[in-house]
């Protein structure tokens, strides 16, 4: 048995409902909406092992019983759903089968900083960053790389969601407003956007070519819309990323990376809660398939779109800018 | 320099730093706000690869390295308020994670050792909630107390204080402080077990020997470096 936990409306939610139909797999979903009908029973024993039930109107699910749990966005549990909320996170946190993802690990993204280092450490590198809330820093960092011939970019420290923004002369200007609240900026990346999703030990990745600064909103930014094509990743780098997913204990997440017309690697963020449903609309890449394999333990993964093989970049795709998404 | 981030209120850090200040000790100690970091100041984070320099000049004329510490004692509970109430309402969430997000990146990029490290649940340290803090005791095999306060113990590096006899209390105990992560942990204890922990150590508990051993946790890489 696995729980899907969020909204089934939402599309990854609802991209995993139908790999679960498609693979036959015996689940059970939990939507916010029924936080009312919901009875959550835990227990630890003498050896700290956890147990209980999860008891809806129409079953009662013992935890141990269950192989994984997809803890997407819960959204609405407060008031008197709160203290419900916060037995599902204990569950999550606690669970004795797998969890796409553990709360406690998810909060990594919280601090880009934070999380960056913990990237490094797995050799995967990121882009030259100044956090600071001194105008005069952030203007003589911007010399710096204009004199390497590249620009400054901003977005938030935190993991709440920013629209990537080249700092321009016009918004130099506003520079004396950091006084209030210190910025995160970042020498820019050249390059192919490169997004993986990473479940269990399998990738999935993509090749993202566009010509805006932020290819989620490249409608917004240069009124056209990203490529997305499936890729094939370099063996180290691939490597890189699953030692990512497991030093971040995010069994299930989705690196944006970025790759320089040098071969250089960049890496921008791990992502705790993946919308990979926009990239796997756009690739085919069987994501959500793979997805409930994991959690179902199933040995017979679906086909994955990473081979050890050697990779080779579209000589095209080498010039397209990028600083990231999330 | 040891640096101590703590509010003027907290006493477990004003004793602290009384005590690691007196005329003897090996390097100075001083104490800033949180608030301080970023009121006023210029505070500046620089990440290059896995190198991370940071620099804060206070408003007060004081300033400080990163490569210049060789300790911090970081009592920082969460965004300080004074921050905050500058910023208009609209964007004060926003403001709060930011400045959240940059204290916790800050911090736990620091080159010196750091009592403790912030986690991303806790910008003091390690923090479980209350059904894990119960398995992490179920698996060091210390039982859930339910009585009034009986006795604290600071946890720091392996050493206990005050000191425990090597009985299967105290390795418990040191069992449930090294699975609650950090390099020091408080334990609070009923007379029947365990009643809770906290990275936000009150130093006085383990009085002189401790401040010993936290003078010595705060230095420690600082000398193997110069070796």
């Amino acid at each position: 048995m696995i729980l899907l936990c969020g909204n089934p409306a939402e599309p990854p939610m609802a991209r995993a409902l139908d790999a679960a139909e498609r693979a036959g797999a015996d689940y059970l979903l939990f939507d916010q909406g029924q936080a009312a009908d919901l009875e959550l029973d835990l227990r630890l024993d003498a050896k700290g092992d956890l147990s209980g039930v999860f008891r809806t109107p129409d079953l009662d699910v013992a935890i141990e019983d269950l192989t994984g749990i997809y803890a997407r966005a819960l959204d609405g549990l407060e008031g008197k759903a709160a203290p419900l909320h916060a037995r599902l996170y204990e569950m999550f946190e606690l669970a004795p089968c797998r969890v796409a993802n553990r709360p406690g690990a998810m909060m990594t993204n919280q601090s880009k900083p934070y999380q960056a280092r913990l990237i490094q450490q797995q050799g995967l590198d990121t882009p030259e960053t100044l956090i600071t809330n001194d105008p005069g820093a952030v203007r003589a960092f911007a010399e710096r790389c204009a004199n390497d011939g590249d620009e400054l970019i901003y977005k938030s420290i935190s993991g709440v969601r920013s629209i990537v923004e080249v700092l321009t002369p016009t918004r130099m200007q506003d520079l004396d407003r950091l006084a209030a609240c210190p910025v995160q900026f970042q020498r820019r990346v050249r390059g192919t956007d490169v997004r993986v999703h990473v479940i269990g030990e399998k990738l999935f990745a993509a090749r993202i070519e566009s010509e805006a600064t932020d290819y989620r909103y490249a409608r917004q930014q240069v009124d056209a819309r990203a490529e997305l094509t499936p890729f094939t990743l370099p063996d180290d780098i691939a490597d890189r990323c699953l030692a990512v997913s497991r030093a971040l204990d995010l069994p299930f997440t989705g690196i944006d990376l970025c790759v320089t017309a040098n071969d250089e690697w960049f890496c921008f963020e791990a992502n705790p809660s993946p919308a990979y449903s926009f990239f796997e609309d756009e690739t085919g890449l069987p994501i959500a398939d793979a997805l409930i394999a994991w959690l179902r333990r199933d040995g017979a993964l679906p086909r994955c779109a990473y081979t050890k093989e050697p990779a080779a970049l579209p000589a095209a795709a080498t010039a397209v800018p990028s600083s990231g998404g999330e | 320099m040891i640096l101590i981030i703590a509010e003027r209120t907290d006493a477990p850090a004003l004793w602290l730093q009384r005590r690691l200040s007196r005329p003897a000790a090996p390097v100075p100690v001083r104490r800033v706000n949180p608030a301080q970091l970023f009121a006023g100041s210029s505070f500046r984070f620089h990440i290059a690869g896995a190198e991370a320099d940071t620099s804060v000049a206070l408003s007060n004329g004081r300033a400080f390295d990163g490569a210049a510490l060789t300790g911090v004692i970081n009592r920082v509970g969460a965004v300080p308020l004074p921050l905050l109430t500058e910023i208009g309402e609209a964007d004060r969430e926003y403001a709060e994670s930011e400045l959240n997000a940059c204290l916790l990146g800050w911090l736990a990029a620091l080159p010196c050792p750091v009592l403790n490290m912030p986690t991303p649940g806790c910008l003091g340290g390690a923090w479980h909630t209350d059904l894990a803090t119960c398995q992490l005791a179920a698996r060091a095999n210390l039982p859930m107390g339910h009585g009034a306060p009986a006795a604290h113990f600071v946890w720091l590096e392996g050493k206990i204080f005050p000191r425990l006899p090597d009985t299967d209390l105290r390795r418990a105990v040191d069992a449930f402080a090294r699975g609650y992560g950090g390099r020091a942990v408080q334990v609070d204890m009923a007379a029947d077990g365990l009643l809770g922990a906290t990275p936000y150590v009150d130093y006085r508990i383990g009085g002189d020997a401790l401040v010993r051993h936290v003078r010595d946790a705060l230095m420690s890489d600082a000398r193997r470096d110069a070796a």
